[in-house]
């Protein structure tokens, strides 16, 4: 591997980060309060209040549905709790809180009106049957002491202590409370995979945009320059070949010059009008890769092939470029490392991206090198820089004599440029590549 | 032949080697010669003032102000000049606007030389050249909506590559005005993006290289 040479590109710096997406960051922090909100909400809804010394608790309470709690007046439940401080011959009385008749929310004692005491066990403990309400109070009460059978404020006069706590179920045991979890969850992910694709679609305008502007700058410089002169060399070429006697043996030579200089003007032409075609048309990836190896100059004793599999969707120029230079890095270390007999090129045109697989039989990439990924070396590094600029996903598998496998996906949004037809995921709102503000449908 | 009976012809083009050649051209037809060079139009002005020519072959492009925009000022002064233009593209903007600004002909730099001189040879005796691949380049987009002057600079800005925001910054316009210029130049050129928008732009001569 001493001779592995530095393959790797210059990093490209970017001028301007991307701006996270407004709205997907908005949905996150809406949802994350939201999450906030009800749990906060949960911690409130059993609050014991503490009024003296003494202090009561509850230890069970009846949890049925709110609507319940407002209406049922048969039902019996069970309702119990614990006492610390209490002096001899105290007792318990407890009030349910629902809406009376005239529809204002009351305190009721509880269970019966004729019988509104709860004895204090000898173990501190305390129980009782409750019908159902918003609310439960439980007053420790000296003796003597007259509960008032409806009330809406509860009595403070010889209570020694009151604990208040909600009636209804708490907020994360009601049906619809993990609905919302996963709902909010689902949001934060949406939200989160908007953000990503957002960076993404924001990264490649950038270098498009970029790349836009290099083009012109470079074919108004070939116009200025190389073409005119080109154009202005014919131009006195042809004189001269007129003034060249018909008869003369050079004739035929510089007829035949001229010929080439006004097919190479028109080719300079075409591609300076054309701002280079590939990005016009949809670039065949298929063509492009089979020209690689004859491009480099690399042997025809190794074997090669490109397999394409699927139906081919035309791609997005710029994204096309990335894949291009990628698989390009990854052939020329199999041409040039690997030591390979045969090296393939598969193009899977999936439905939800495409995927480009580079798989030689040489003799592998060390895992240790796989590993560190050693700046430059193998391009690695390069590659992957260039995989994760357009969203895609890279991964390099190699073994010793087992040769290696380069695997390129690139979702389906961010390489295609048209959606598929009769895709399953259609009906997914999903955020498309898009470089151009409208489309025109043609 | 004498002086007088040729065709004194006068070159304005910003590029010295292609100047040369059609100076070499020109000088050796036995009917035309070279009378002046302009390098701009500045100079083609006043040059045009000093050696009244009787045929002008004027580049599209020129450093300091269009060769079209040349033109008009030569003919305001001179409404008999006979002007072609010479250009590298056949873009059909380019050649509307030439034509309607009083051009006699309109042939490439890449036509071969006897074509050239020939069309020098028919505008000076009077008549209108235009040669047959550049009168169907025309026609093929006689009915095409032009792009107001708006939308045209707006694509000189993406052509620049420019953002949306950058654009609205330099024009002094909303982003969302932009945008919707845009959208009304993807319509009218039929381009599906940006890149596009700008090869057919260019290749129509809307905008300059």
């Amino acid at each position: 591997m001493v001779n592995a040479t530095n393959i790797g590109r210059p990093m490209v710096t970017r001028r301007n980060r991307p701006r996270s997406g407004h709205l997907a960051a908005r949905g996150i922090v809406v949802s994350l309060l939201c999450l906030c909100f009800l749990l906060g909400g949960c911690r409130e809804s059993r609050t014991d209040v503490q009024v003296t010394g003494p202090a009561i608790e509850f230890t069970g309470v009846p949890t049925v549905s709110r609507s319940d709690a407002l209406g049922d007046a048969a039902k019996l439940s069970t309702i119990k709790g614990r006492v610390i401080g209490a002096r001899p011959g105290q007792q318990i009385v407890v009030y349910a809180r629902a809406i009376n008749g005239y529809g204002q929310w009351t305190w009721f004692v509880q269970p019966f009106v004729r019988d509104p005491w709860t004895k204090i066990q000898s173990n501190s403990t305390w129980r009782s049957s409750t019908h159902p309400g918003g609310q439960y109070a439980a007053l420790l009460v000296d003796p003597g002491f007259q509960p008032p059978w409806t009330t809406a404020l509860l009595p403070t006069q010889g209570v020694a202590a009151v604990a208040i706590t909600q009636g209804w179920p708490p907020i994360w045991q009601s049906w619809w409370f993990p609905l919302v979890c996963v709902l909010a969850a689902a949001a934060a992910i949406f939200a989160l995979y908007g953000v990503w694709l957002f960076r993404v679609t924001n990264t490649l305008k950038l270098r498009f945009e970029e790349r836009l502007a290099e083009r012109m700058r470079v074919a108004q410089e070939l116009h200025d320059t190389l073409l005119q002169g080109v154009i202005s060399a014919s131009m006195q070429l042809d004189v001269a070949v007129d003034q060249i006697p018909a008869d003369s043996p050079a004739q035929p030579a510089l007829r035949h010059i001229l010929q080439i200089m006004g097919q190479v003007i028109d080719e300079g032409r075409n591609t300076l009008r054309g701002l280079r075609s590939s990005t016009e048309s949809a670039p065949d990836v298929e063509l492009a890769f089979m020209r690689i190896p004859k491009e480099l100059g690399f042997d025809h004793k190794t074997a090669y092939r490109v397999v394409t599999e699927g139906t081919p969707r035309p791609l997005q120029a710029i994204v096309h470029d990335e894949i291009y230079s990628i698989g390009r890095e990854a052939l020329v270390n199999a041409f040039r490392h690997s030591g390979a007999s045969s090296i393939e090129v598969e193009l899977e045109y999936a439905v939800n991206g495409l995927r480009v697989l580079v798989r030689d039989n040489g003799c592998g990439i060390k895992p240790e090198m796989l590993r560190l990924g050693r700046e430059g070396h193998w391009g690695l590094s390069g590659m992957r820089e260039r995989a994760e600029k357009i969203g895609a996903k890279l991964r390099v598998m190699s073994g010793a004599s087992a040769g290696t496998e380069v695997v390129l996906f690139v979702p389906g949004h961010i390489v295609f440029r048209d959606p598929p037809s009769n895709g399953r995921w259609t009906w997914l709102p999903k955020p498309r590549l898009r470089i151009a503000e409208h489309e025109v449908p043609k | 032949m004498s002086e007088q009976a040729r065709i004194r012809v006068f070159s304005v083009d910003d590029h010295p080697l292609l100047r040369e050649g059609i100076a070499a051209i020109i000088n050796n037809q036995p009917d035309m010669f070279m009378v002046a060079q302009a390098a701009n139009a500045q100079d083609a002005i006043a040059q045009f003032r000093a050696h009244r020519p009787d045929v002008t072959l004027m580049d599209l492009r020129l450093p300091d102000q269009g060769g079209i925009e040349a033109m008009i000022a030569i003919r305001a002064e001179s409404p008999e000049a006979r002007i072609i233009m010479l250009t590298t593209f056949e873009g059909d903007v380019d050649i509307k606007r030439a034509l309607e600004a009083g051009a006699r002909g309109y042939v490439l730099k890449s036509m071969p030389p006897k074509e050239l001189v020939e069309v020098i040879r028919q505008v000076h005796s009077g008549k209108k050249r235009i040669p047959p691949q550049l009168a169907a380049q025309l026609a093929e987009h006689m009915s095409d909506e032009a792009l107001t002057e708006r939308e045209v600079e707006v694509l000189g800005q993406i052509a620049g590559g420019n953002r949306n925001r950058d654009i609205a910054e330099r024009l002094f316009i909303t982003e969302e005005t932009v945008k919707v210029h845009i959208k009304h130049i993807m319509e009218k050129l039929g381009a599906s993006d940006r890149t596009q928008a700008v090869a057919i732009g260019v290749r129509r001569g809307i905008i300059q290289l």
